[in-house]
């Protein structure tokens, strides 16, 4: 504590100067006068008796320097002159600073804005949920394929459920959408089916009601529905009585139970209903659902990994008869992190190299001109250092001077990334971010990485013309009449450099956002090996209440499509379980088969996977 | 060291001002100086400007407290006095002091033996 006292005391120190100094000044003289007076009490002349005084004393400057230093806070009282001085510099040429900021606010704001993004992507969906570092989704691998399969069937949730020693809880989530009907419009909201512990899991409270009870996600359980906030806002307009209501889905009515907080984004869209898995459902192969669970503290998920693998070779000896599928199978824990980020990842670093190499662009061409100005000031810099200015106080002058830049850049550049950010999230399709568009934003973190980013680069291109300044001639500097355009060897090699350099890292940028757009058009122009140009698609659900066997379900397809068919703008109408090329949905017992050109394909049975968004 | 007039030695000086304060009260910039020179009996080289910082730096640890005054003669002139947290460091320091003098002084007894 003492020393934050002392610290106290000498900032205050710092900001009272004046006054201290002209009590200390009073002080000294009383001391002076006093010595004098016992001396000329001893016989001396007065002339003698202030000789002898000063004698006795000391040196008084020297006394009232270290009294100064034990005062204020000299480095406090250096920064601030470097800091005056550096102020005036960049006032006395406008023109040269305000290119010099706009250039580094480009690359502050840059880096601020890309790490608002990292940070609601990567960072701050741990946050939101306390479990998530030992919350797992469970997967099967296929070496053979190559593939992970995430859809499991009952019996196998049933088996990883009896790992208690590894899973705090388990539970299973079907993705899926429901169309809501009554209300003001019809609407289709994407949704999912859990069981009660896959959000209990999460140790995430709802905001109004509950969430689901063990009872409920039995076959033949109640129909409850748990809704999110921004659902409950926008349909209900945030009615705390909506608690007990009815709701209107897939032509069945779903009473509503809880809302959870804002936010809430796992499991699918705004709603969730219970999942009402059948346990004595005995067929291994019929998977539609996620296996979900929570580690137990203190499992790694090397040690989980190596428990269910354990689990596959026992499945597989015992079902590989019945259950082909299980031949060399492996079941693996996956992070939610992972499933959830696992997309955005290699974007998000594709991108922080593009910044990083955007921001020591910047720092190289911001260099160039300070060095280019340092060179008009050699006369200025010689001088200084014969009134006795030593290297090191001179390199520290120009390194608050590059800060200043580089703090002035960073706060143009906050600006900069808070009016633009929104339009870069516009530009990520919603389904690749892993957090609400509103989640990202400039907030005191970014704020503190932009000050972080400042400090680096202001040590970067500072050094460089900090370092000319001392390796300069300078009675060479003194002798010259005029600046010299050209500078010191020195420094129109550091010049050259770091041109040299700013060129290289701007074509690999450049080259690199030049072979991302030609892979984005080589993908437009891939050959899918039909004409989609004129092709429309939509989704369509049916509900089961109105076409309860599938047969009907197949009538009212067949129907739809024939009158489709028939109607004038349209040559053809075809329906499929699996859009081509868009779900992408791997099951575990997929089969080839041959389509009519010859070429050998896998189709892959896709189900609906559960949206993370 | 021959010199007949010691150095003060280092850490020593911030001991010697709060024993002054403790005996004297509360004294002046020159009044201390004095003290020390009475005491030591002009065996002890002290530059009277050194003791300022010392002061100051007294001051802001909180050991002693300054406040303006009149001296003896009429002359305005800051008067140092000892501090409660001031009086526990002088007896922990002279403690340390006298522990350390006599390990010092065992120590030449015994190399002498």
């Amino acid at each position: 504590m003492s020393w934050m006292r002392m610290f106290g005391l000498r900032l205050l120190g710092f900001f009272r100067s004046r006054k201290d100094e002209e009590s200390f000044e009073a002080e000294l003289r009383s001391h002076l006068d006093a010595l004098t007076k016992e001396n000329i009490r001893r016989g001396m002349s007065l002339e003698e008796a202030r000789y002898a005084a000063r004698r006795e004393f000391g040196g008084v400057e020297q006394t009232k320097e270290t009294y100064r230093e034990q005062r204020g806070l000299p480095f406090l009282e250096t920064l601030w002159q470097d800091v005056r001085f550096g102020g005036r510099l960049i006032a006395k040429h406008p023109a040269l600073s305000a290119i010099i900021v706009a250039i580094l606010a480009v690359g502050i704001g840059a880096g601020a804005s890309l790490y608002s993004l990292i940070d609601a992507c990567l960072i701050r969906t741990s946050i939101t949920y306390p479990v998530v570092d030992r919350w797992e989704v469970v997967r099967a691998y296929l070496p053979q394929q190559k593939t992970f399969v995430n859809f499991l069937s009952a019996p196998e949730i049933l088996e990883v459920k009896q790992l208690r020693e590894v899973f705090e809880d388990v539970g299973a989530v079907h993705g899926d959408s429901f169309t809501l009907t009554r209300g003001e419009y019809p609407e289709r909201i994407p949704g999912a089916q859990v069981t009660a512990n896959a959000i209990t899991m999460t140790k995430v409270q709802p905001i109004l009601g509950r969430t689901f009870r063990e009872d409920e996600d039995r076959p033949g359980g109640p129909r409850v529905v748990v809704l999110r906030y921004e659902l409950w806002q926008r349909r209900f307009a945030g009615d705390r009585k909506v608690l007990g209501s009815v709701m209107r889905l897939d032509d069945l009515d779903y009473t509503i139970v809880g809302v959870m907080p804002q936010h809430f984004e796992i499991w699918g869209g705004p709603l969730w209903v219970p999942l009402q898995l059948d346990f004595t459902n005995n067929n291994r192969s019929d998977r539609r659902n996620w296996i979900v669970g929570v580690l137990r503290a203190g499992v790694s998920e090397a040690q989980a990994n190596a428990r269910l693998r354990a689990l596959s070779k026992r499945l597989e000896q015992q079902y590989g008869i019945t259950t082909p599928e299980y031949h060399d199978w492996d079941l693996r824990v996956w992070n939610i992190k992972e499933a959830v980020i696992g997309g955005v990842k290699p974007a998000l670093l594709v991108l922080a190299g593009a910044v990083g190499l955007l921001i020591l662009i910047v720092c190289a061409n911001v260099a160039v001109l300070l060095l280019v100005r340092a060179t008009s000031r050699l006369k200025e810099i010689a001088l200084r250092i014969a009134l006795g200015a030593g290297r090191g106080r001179l390199i520290r002058q120009m390194l608050t001077e590059s800060l200043l830049l580089s703090f002035a850049g960073a706060v143009v550049g906050v600006c900069m990334s808070a009016g633009c950010l929104p339009l870069l999230v516009h530009l990520i399709p919603r389904e690749w971010l892993p957090i609400s568009p509103e989640l990202v934003r400039v907030d005191h973190s970014a704020i503190a990485a932009a000050c972080g980013i400042a400090m680096l680069t202001g040590i970067l291109f500072g050094i460089a013309p900090a370092l000319q300044i001392s390796k300069q001639d300078f009675v060479e500097s003194l002798k010259e009449s005029g600046s010299k355009i050209g500078g010191s060897r020195f420094g129109r090699l550091v010049r050259n450099a770091l041109i040299v350099t700013e060129i290289a890292l701007s074509l690999v940028v450049l080259s690199g956002a030049a072979l991302m757009a030609e892979s984005y058009r080589h993908l437009e122009g891939i050959d899918l090996g039909f004409r989609a140009d004129h092709l429309l698609s939509f989704r369509v659900s049916v509900p089961e209440t109105k076409y309860p066997r599938g047969d009907q379900t197949i009538q009212f397809f067949e129907r739809a499509l024939q009158e489709m068919g028939s109607a004038p703008m349209i040559e053809s109408a075809a329906a499929v379980s699996g859009q081509p090329m868009g779900d992408r949905a791997v099951d575990l017992a997929s089969r080839d088969f041959t389509i009519s050109k010859g070429a050998r394909a896998k189709t892959r049975v896709p189900r609906r996977t559960p949206i993370f968004a | 060291m021959t010199a007949s007039r010691g150095e003060v030695l280092q850490g020593t000086l911030d001991l010697i001002v709060l024993k002054t304060l403790d005996a004297l009260g509360p004294l002046h910039g020159y009044g201390i100086a004095q003290r020390i020179q009475q005491v030591s009996e002009d065996l002890l080289k002290l530059n009277q400007g050194t003791l300022y910082p010392a002061l100051l730096r007294l001051e802001q640890r909180g050991w002693i407290s300054s406040k303006w005054g009149v001296s003896d003669n009429n002359r305005k002139a800051k008067y140092y006095s000892l501090t409660r947290s001031g009086r526990k460091q002088l007896a922990a320091e002279a403690e340390s002091w006298e522990r350390m003098a006599g390990i010092i002084a065992r120590l030449l007894g015994a190399e002498g033996a």
